[in-house]
């Protein structure tokens, strides 16, 4: 078991997301960075859809009760073992009483753990993603305990070569969305060339991108929307969807995120710039 | 069918489907998702219906463009739609106390109502559920009568209880989990709308029906325990057209 002794800003268990409930309002929820979540699986040995701890700006502090192997991986958290530093992106072994711990990243916002053998944790319509109203608890808070099955041998034959670092760059890759021809082509032109800033109302379930212009599509009948979604409200606003987001909205969807652009966008904070470019495939 | 329906992609795993609006009921959408659901079990990972559109989800192997193409070519003949899923009318009881109806005098006042018949307009007409989305398990409802149409609130309530009905614009509806909520509150269902641990966790779907019956604070109060207690018996009819 892991004793959660501090919990950190925002942390939650993830996995790929909770598939096939859409149509009961349910919503997709999963891993922000789902690249960074699946190598932390991979890292350890685990499937691709194992439950791992998704952590936030400020990470959380966990004692572990029994050993473990572990994988660190996302935005650069500086993990540190009975504060000694350790490796991120690696195979890691823990050993019984130890104390994980980490500090504030200066690029990127969330981090990953996977644990070899995986969470035991509860699934709800096929899922272990933490989600209100769907799962018993949202987040994690402090004197939680999470039980995994303890491995005694490291997992083998697993390990990558090649280092995959969170995304560094400002470009979302797009396609047009649903409602992209109802924009003026001045907007259209405009949504391309300004340079947006992510707000600090940034949430699981949807980034809010600041702007100076005065965007303007009207609202639609209410439709289907899912995380990557570009909504533009009337009064201007940009949001993007995100893992949490609902599966429909009455505003016009504008653009769509590649599924790369929103483990990238997932990594950005208030006050970081983004652009959208015009996905070219 | 072919000649209403436009499909594009949207985004690089979903085709959106936009029906042309006047010509098609929810259940018809719900039919055509359900047999293009069935033609294409490996392709489909779900579909979300919505007003007069919907859309398909993808499975990541598949080339969104490819699949619009062949989509293109499988127009479902009007036999092959009907009998694809059973519908039901549901009779949700309300209890429309003040206790509940946190907002039904406000309500009743605006739209210059007796609370008696504002009951008798909110329980008289069999109402359509369009969609299931904005919350797990929220129905859009159509049928509101029009003397009950009523403006959302100016400030939402940052705590709705689940059950509450509530009326926003010229809609009502349930909220099937709590929420912060901008409708106004004219009471409470003691049914379970919405349950995580079912299989099928929303009780409504597209294309069901259902009718409001309005129960004293007494009966409100036994259905709750029945409901608690896991007997409580919804009354559920099939639907015919």
């Amino acid at each position: 078991m892991i004793e959660v002794l501090k919990s950190g800003i925002y942390s939650s268990l993830q996995d790929l997301g909770r598939f096939g409930h859409r149509s009961s309002g349910v919503p997709l929820s999963g891993a922000m960075d789902l690249q960074s979540a699946s190598w932390a699986n991979h890292l350890v040995g685990n499937r691709e859809m194992a439950s791992v701890l998704e952590f936030t700006a400020s990470g959380p502090v966990l004692k572990f009760m029994d050993e473990a192997y572990i994988a660190i991986t996302g935005a650069d958290f500086k993990p540190k073992v009975n504060g000694q530093q350790v490796h991120s992106n690696s195979l890691l072994k823990v050993e019984k009483g130890a104390v994980l711990s980490f500090t504030a990243p200066s690029i990127g916002l969330r981090g990953y753990l996977a644990i070899a053998g995986g969470f035991i944790t509860e699934k709800v319509l096929g899922s272990t993603s933490f989600y209100n109203s769907i799962t018993r608890q949202a987040q994690l808070t402090k004197g939680d305990l999470l039980r995994y099955d303890v491995q005694k041998k490291a997992p083998s034959g697993r390990i990558r070569t090649h280092f995959k670092p969170i995304g560094n760059g400002s470009n979302l890759f797009v396609d047009k969305g649903p409602e992209f021809n109802k924009l003026s082509s001045f907007f259209q032109d405009n949504l391309f060339i300004t340079r947006f800033v992510v707000s600090s109302k940034s949430s699981r379930m949807a980034y809010v991108l600041e702007h100076k212009k005065r965007f303007y599509v009207e609202e639609i009948v209410t439709s289907a929307v899912q995380p990557g979604t570009v909504q533009l409200t009337p009064g201007g606003n940009v949001i993007v969807l995100m893992r949490d987001a609902q599966t429909t909205g009455g505003y016009g969807r504008i653009l769509q995120l590649t599924e790369d652009s929103i483990n990238l966008l997932a990594q950005k904070r208030a006050g970081e710039i983004i652009t959208f470019k015009l996905n070219e495939t | 069918m072919k000649d209403h329906i436009t499909l594009e992609a949207f985004g690089q795993h979903a085709v959106l489907i936009n029906w042309a609006a006047q010509l098609t009921l929810s259940h018809e959408i719900v039919a055509y998702l359900n047999w293009i659901e069935k033609k294409f079990p490996e392709e489909i990972q779900e579909t979300v219906p919505a007003y007069h559109s919907a859309v398909i989800y993808l499975s990541v192997k598949v080339n969104v463009h490819f699949f619009i193409e062949k989509l293109k070519k499988y127009v479902p003949k009007i036999s092959e739609l009907k009998n694809q899923t059973n519908h039901f009318v549901f009779t949700i009881p309300v209890c429309y106390d003040q206790e509940f109806g946190l907002d039904i005098k406000e309500v009743s006042k605006v739209n210059d109502l007796s609370t008696l018949k504002l009951i008798e307009l909110h329980t008289q007409p069999i109402y359509r559920v369009q969609f299931i989305g904005f919350l797990p398990g929220f129905p859009y409802l159509s049928g509101l009568r029009e003397p009950l149409h009523t403006p959302r609130k100016e400030n939402p309530r940052p705590f709705i209880e689940k059950g509450a009905v509530g009326i926003g614009g010229g809609q009502t509806g349930i909220y099937p989990v709590d929420s912060p909520g901008g409708w106004n509150i004219i009471g409470k269902t003691p049914v379970r709308l919405f349950d995580p641990h079912l299989e099928k966790p929303s009780l409504l779907r597209a294309g069901d029906y259902l009718k409001f019956e309005s129960v004293t604070k007494v009966q409100f109060n036994l259905m709750e325990l029945e409901v608690a207690s896991g007997t409580f018996q919804i009354n559920k009819k099939a639907y015919h057209d």
